[in-house]
């Protein structure tokens, strides 16, 4: 049963929220997991013992990722793969494993634990980049849309790492494949005719389609033991061009998603974050920090050079930060038992300094000075 | 004896739409006139640091807001009888004044001391502080 108390109270937070990241410019989600991590430790709400709000804070995330794939620019990726491909898998992989072997070789965490660290590190958020395209001028060339399609190929490497390396043999697996496969191709011919009759009519059944097409796949996912934002992720891959030429259905599910499922996401996150487990852990978030830079400078740099040569360093910097596919694995590894507390406090707080420390630095000290393609 | 004099051909004032700005606009738009240099105006329409998603970058409402200064710019500068050159762009506003200087080439750059928020200047440092630190021309900072 909901709580009423505790569900005006998180509402309450969630425009808190809002109202802060007007004011200071920053984007509302690591605010709402700052919210979250003050809030949850000052007077201890668990959200463990709220069934409710761990079900929309799990929808929050399998819709936010669907809404990040669809993000994508299917013919830039069409035209560029070969070499997004190989770009991104090096922006996943580098990190991934550096990150993996140093828990559980250094830091002597479980086998699982390790994983999820490394799945949590290796990712790149595809809306600081895309911002920092737009600035230098980049968005509309050949090189930009490399970068920008390299790293929807890392966050696709994170979501398969997710959903695949923490899962066991299981037949389903297939049949996911399978209906992923068959979405594929029945989508792009079939949904736009339908979505074309059904625009503007009340009820809103465009949207309640679209729902369901997110939410019945990764429930089929999750009975194949696969995390559902591999399914969300690829979907909103498929639904990119339809989305794009449906602006009003996207800008409908963007409201629905940003207004009110996503804060609770971020908030749940925030709120599982154990402030003494942040100061007792202080060095080895640090450590994890420079690690997950390091690696991804090492994953990503060679290529940057060759792609943008002068902002290189600049382009590198941004492509280290993540936050939404972090949070996710973070919270996938805490509520599945492979990380305890301490070590889920530890991972978050090391995904929101990489999700700003690298923008802070690479504006302030490697700040390109000229526009135009490398 | 050395001539160290500068010949002011163009001139480039950014606006924000505070107070400040508007007399930066005022200024930059006498002294065009007065030298008969050409006078770009620039607006930065600046996003939400850390995006979550790209459309949470591309915010609408911000370039109408930003449409608007502009305009609001222009009509200032036209009063002192200067056609100015607007140009609206996009992301972090220090730096995008800076890379649009490059192009540009003004002999001088003209900004209002108010701009950023403390909150976000906390953060993001200050853009008139870091465009006079960074520009390789004369910054005049108006208040």
């Amino acid at each position: 049963m909901i709580d009423s108390v505790t569900f005006s109270l998180i509402l309450a937070l969630v425009v808190a929220a809002s109202l802060i990241s007007l004011k200071v410019g920053i984007s509302v989600a690591i605010i709402e997991i700052l919210v979250g991590i003050a809030i949850g430790n000052a007077i201890g709400i668990n959200p463990g013992d709220h069934d409710w709000l761990l079900f929309l804070a799990g929808l929050g995330s399998v819709v936010l990722t669907f809404l990040a794939g669809a993000e994508i620019d299917p013919e830039a990726m069409r035209k560029t793969w070969k070499v997004s491909v190989t770009i991104g898998m090096l922006s996943f992989l580098v990190p991934f494993l550096g990150c993996w072997w140093f828990s559980y070789l250094v830091l002597g965490w479980t086998w699982g634990a390790s994983l999820l660290t490394g799945v949590a590190l290796s990712t790149t958020s595809v809306a600081v980049v895309y911002v920092v395209l737009l600035e230098t001028g980049l968005s509309k060339t050949a090189t930009g849309k490399v970068i920008l399609s390299s790293c929807f190929i890392t966050d696709l490497g994170t979501a398969i790492a997710l959903s695949v390396l923490f899962t066991g043999p299981n037949p389903l697996f297939f049949v996911v494949i399978a209906a992923i496969g068959l979405l594929a191709w029945l989508l792009p011919k079939y949904l736009d005719q339908v979505l074309r009759k059904l625009r503007g009519r009340t009820g809103e059944p465009s949207v309640k389609i679209v729902l369901l097409l997110v939410i019945a796949l990764g429930a089929l996912a999750e009975q194949a033991g696969i995390h559902a934002i591999l399914p969300a992720y690829v979907l909103g891959l498929i639904m990119a061009s339809l989305l794009s030429r449906n602006k009003d259905l996207l800008m409908k599910l963007r409201t629905l998603a940003l207004a009110f499922l996503t804060p609770f996401f971020f908030i749940v996150a925030g709120m599982n974050v154990s402030a003494a487990s942040l100061i007792s852990g202080g060095v080895l978030i640090l450590v994890l920090f420079f690690l997950k830079i390091g690696t991804k400078f090492i994953g990503v740099l060679p290529a940057s050079l060759k792609l943008v040569r002068k902002d290189s360093v600049y382009l590198t910097l941004l492509m280290s930060t993540g936050l939404t596919f972090g949070t996710i694995s973070a919270q996938f590894g805490y509520a599945n038992g492979l990380i305890d507390r301490e070590q889920f406090s530890i991972i978050v707080m090391v995904v929101i300094l990489t999700a700003i420390i690298p923008t802070i630095i690479a504006q302030r000290f490697f700040e390109p000075r000229e526009a135009g393609d490398a | 004896m050395t001539d160290n004099s500068v010949l002011v051909k163009r001139i480039l004032v950014a606006v924000d739409g505070s107070e400040s700005s508007s007399k930066a606009v005022g200024m930059a738009a006498t002294i065009s006139r007065d030298l008969r240099a050409e006078l770009a105006i620039v607006h930065v329409v600046e996003m939400d640091e850390f995006p979550t998603l790209i459309a949470e970058a591309q915010d609408e409402s911000k370039e109408e807001m930003g449409e608007i200064i502009l305009a609001d710019a222009i009509k200032l500068a036209r009063l002192s009888g200067i056609e100015p050159k607007p140009k609206l762009l996009m992301g972090h506003a220090a730096g995008q004044i800076l890379r649009f200087a490059e192009e540009y080439s003004p002999q001088m750059i003209f900004l209002g001391s108010h701009g950023r928020s403390p909150e976000r200047k906390l953060f993001m440092g200050g853009v008139s502080e870091a465009v006079s630190r960074k520009a390789k021309v004369t910054v005049v900072i108006v208040r």
